[in-house]
């Protein structure tokens, strides 16, 4: 079975395709091989703004999502007629970005008489840990998805079973990067920024806020941390009469906050794996790839015995490869009807299906 | 709390989240259907922890609340519909009326609107503006303009209660 998948959440236009293993004779893990996985970043376009900037993000798909699905194929040497079935992601994600990609996965399985699979971005995000784990079992596992626009924790039970244990409620750890580097100046986006800044800086500089960190919830505030940043940055710059921090000042501070944000990731984490009495953790989303973060959280994991899988860069950040949760569904006749909508914003977890 | 009615609006200086919070249900009580607010103020003001404070009191889910910088609109149940908008990464005007945001006006709910500065005009003529502007790390001082009547009951729910 020849899967395409298509990912059009945000800011990435991906394709790719994949090998599923023939059901039912797949093997205990039934890990799909991939074929190629292609994503062209916008990167480039977003930087004049500082931030990501949606509509131009859902032109941007317009343009990108028949060349790169052109390229996922050329690059696996197949063509749409080999395709068995489509798999998209629907949310959650920017309304104007998701149609894009679900527009194309429909009249792809339409004019090819294909299944169509809807997938979760979020659960690909953590699949993308099996995929680059194929021959180790990976669920049930705790999962911790941290990126610009989630920070989130799960309790999985399999790939297409995982149960919000909780989230942000107010930044994303991503998000609380961008805007704490908008703040000190830096560029977009900020997670390696604030990262390359803070290699020169005092972690223990600045005792910044750690919310929750003792407090019983599975949840996540980085709101106080940024306004905390700012503060620091004032008061500092006031006391030495300039506007802009000095180069010291500005990698104690992005060390500091970045210490801050990587001991409540790394606290709470355990606390889910406290909780769960789950032994294995799974993290995707692009802060996955901060050095210090994957340096303390695998520290804390080797002395608590915690399998940890942490994919490859490029099944970190957002891509379509890990789409391929899809062949699961399929597998187990899940598949989409034409007139499937996107559901943009958060997804309470009593609607999750 | 220090509440002080301005000619054309509400002053109200709040120290700290718990004052921020209370004003938050304060507001949430005088909100109805297709009443539409504008957040203003920088980085750090407020705007989403005041947003939350009047969601939680109009019965959302206080887990489902977030900051809608990423996704741009939040759609929230309570006993009315909350939509949380944010404008903070929207490059022009034309690119936040592309969302279809005003579809949400009239859609029976409230609708609140992060960084609604930056698009002054595409916000009905009759939406509630609410600006918040930091005076240290925990003090703010938040002017509301909204009409008369509203203004006059937020600063009777905000007066001091006298002791029994």
């Amino acid at each position: 079975m020849i899967l395409l998948a298509i990912e059009t959440t945000c800011d990435e236009t991906g394709a790719a395709v994949l090998e599923g293993p023939t059901f039912p004779d797949a093997g205990p893990l039934a890990v799909p091989r991939i074929l190629s996985s292609v994503v062209s970043s916008q990167i480039g376009l977003h930087q004049r703004f500082g931030g990501v900037v949606p509509e131009i993000a859902s032109r941007a798909h317009v343009r990108q999502v028949v060349p790169m699905i052109d390229e996922a194929l050329k690059q696996a040497g197949l063509g749409l007629k080999d395709v068995g079935a489509i798999a998209v992601a629907t949310r959650p994600g920017l309304v104007g970005a998701l149609v894009v990609g679900l527009t194309a996965a429909k009249a792809l399985a339409l004019a090819l008489d294909v299944p169509l699979v809807a997938v979760d971005h979020l659960e690909g995000h953590l699949y993308a840990c099996q995929l680059a784990h194929p021959d180790r079992q990976v669920y049930p596992c705790v999962g911790l998805v941290v990126s610009g626009g989630h920070s989130s924790l799960y309790a999985c039970n399999g790939p297409v079973d995982c149960e919000l244990l909780g989230g942000t409620i107010d930044d994303a750890a991503g998000e609380a990067f961008d805007k704490v580097a908008s703040l000190l100046g830096l560029g977009y986006p900020g997670g390696p920024e604030i990262e390359r800044a803070a290699k020169a800086g005092n972690p223990k500089a600045f005792a910044f806020p750690r919310s929750f960190l003792r407090d019983p919830r599975l949840a996540f505030s980085f709101s106080g941390l940024k306004t905390a940043v700012l503060y620091a940055l004032r008061g500092q710059n006031e006391e030495r009469g300039a506007v802009e921090p000095s180069p010291e000042l500005t990698a104690d501070l992005a060390a500091s906050f970045q210490e801050a944000v990587v001991d409540v990731l790394v606290a709470k984490t355990l606390q889910a794996l406290d909780r769960t009495g789950l032994a294995r953790l799974g993290v995707g989303g692009g802060v996955a790839a901060n050095g210090r973060f994957r340096e303390k959280l695998g520290a804390a994991m080797a002395k608590k015995g915690i399998e940890t899988f942490i994919p490859p860069l490029a099944l970190c950040t957002d891509n379509a490869a890990m789409a391929g949760v899809a062949l699961l569904k399929l597998a187990a006749g899940q598949t989409a009807d034409l007139d499937v909508d996107v559901t943009a914003g958060l997804v309470r977890p009593a609607q999750r299906a | 709390m220090n509440v002080q009615p301005l000619e054309d609006a509400l002053q109200v200086e709040v120290a700290g989240e718990a004052e921020t919070e209370a004003l938050g249900r304060a507001i949430a009580t005088l909100l109805a259907p297709d009443v539409v607010v504008g957040l203003v103020g920088p980085l750090g003001a407020g705007k989403t922890r005041l947003s939350r404070a009047i969601a939680e009191a109009l019965g959302v889910d206080p887990t489902a609340i977030a900051s809608p910088t990423f996704v741009l609109i939040h759609e929230y149940e309570g006993v009315i519909p909350v939509y949380h908008f944010d404008v903070y990464r929207l490059p022009s005007p034309a690119a936040f009326e592309d969302l279809g945001a005003a579809d949400y006006w009239a859609a029976g709910g409230v609708c609140l609107v992060e960084w609604a500065d930056r698009v002054p005009d595409s916000l009905p003529p009759d939406a509630w503006w609410i600006t918040m502007a930091p005076v240290d790390e925990s003090r703010r001082t938040i002017r509301i303009a909204a009409p008369a009547d509203v203004r006059n009951r937020l600063a009777e729910a905000l007066a001091p209660k006298e002791a029994p």
